[in-house]
């Protein structure tokens, strides 16, 4: 079954509240033999608080999709499909992306940070490298925080990237960082609830974070990745 | 304070047809019916150099795609990744 972007496949589990699941790689990635594709859930509507980074409506309104809930999973969790999201509903979940990665700020000529938040630091924040997730071979993998901290201090689920010290060209959506030392694995961006996040200080990686050049090109790996190039173009970016 | 490329003059033949046609009709280009004809060449060929470079992207990434599909880091990293979305509550 060919898996397209763009599409709500059914989710083939039980015992969840999740209806679907909105593919967001691109489609060559989609194509490829990867085992796993990038999705946002789509559940029924619930009245929630309504905050900034809102899910995006989808069914006149019987459906949402958590659109800053990025998870990478593997493909045979995907059913058959369900709906196809017109260009209205993808341009808001796609805006909705680009807000919580500040795409539009990392992707311009001159790549600016999100702005920071005021209040306690008790949540990984944006830049940073921890250790995170479940062990791979027996270690814990880098990762580093891409959502902004408006987010990552309300949810509690920051969207991180795995790093990795695997140096071969593998295209865009594995940018170098530090110097060439390091890839980030843009398309397995996903959720992590914050305490699967390792931010005890004697716990942390060196580097303890990225540099906003290194974040440009991981946000630029993003943004190919999750083809966002139309969301740049009409914050009047054009990615080259 | 946006920044904007020099230009340089350029002198090319370009194919009669292909002239006759942004002449008569510019709109099936997705170009304005006013302006120049050097302003309408010029869009032309934004718009082919932005799309050859998406096409030569969109292939070398399918190909690099395929060769990452096997490593296992990936692979494990996936699993984890299905794994924990369901153990968190995130599905």
């Amino acid at each position: 079954m060919p898996i397209r972007r763009g599409v709500v496949y059914e989710l083939l589990a039980r015992g969840s509240d999740t209806v679907g699941l909105l593919v967001l790689t691109n489609d060559r990635w989609n194509d490829s033999r990867m085992a796993g594709v990038g999705v946002v859930p789509v559940r029924r509507s619930e009245p929630g608080t309504p905050t900034h980074f809102r899910p995006v409506l989808l069914d006149s309104g019987r459906l949402q999709a958590l659109s800053t809930r990025l998870l990478h999973v593997e493909k045979p969790t995907l059913g058959q499909a369900l709906t196809v999201l017109d260009g209205t509903q993808m341009g808001e979940v796609e805006d909705a992306l680009c807000d919580v990665l500040a795409l539009g700020r990392l992707c311009g000529e001159f790549p600016e940070p999100p702005h920071t938040v005021p209040g306690r630091v008790d949540y990984p924040q944006w830049a940073e490298i921890y250790y995170a997730g479940d062990l791979i071979d027996g270690e814990y993998k880098r990762h580093v925080v891409v959502s902004v901290d408006a987010w990552n201090r309300e949810s509690r689920t920051p969207i991180l990237v795995r790093t990795t010290s695997q140096t071969r060209w593998w295209g865009d959506a594995f940018p170098p960082i530090e110097n060439g030392l390091a890839r980030a694995c843009c398309a397995e961006a996903r959720v992590l609830p914050s305490i699967k996040v390792k931010t005890d200080p004697k716990s942390r990686p060196s580097p303890r974070s990225l540099n906003r050049w290194d974040m440009a090109a991981v946000a630029r790996g993003l943004a190919f990745t999750f083809e966002l190039q139309h969301a740049l173009g009409r914050l009047g970016i054009l990615l080259r | 304070m946006a920044v904007r490329d020099a230009s340089e003059r350029v002198t090319l033949a370009v194919r009669s047809k292909l002239r006759g046609e942004l002449r008569e009709h510019p709109e099936a280009f997705g170009l304005p019916e006013g302006g120049s004809e050097a302003s309408k060449l010029n869009s032309l060929l934004e718009a082919g150099a932005r799309a050859l470079r998406e096409e030569a992207r969109h292939e070398a990434q399918g190909s690099l795609y395929e060769q990452m599909a096997d490593d296992p880091e990936y692979a494990q990293a996936v699993k984890n990744a299905t794994r924990s979305a369901f153990e968190d509550g995130l599905l």
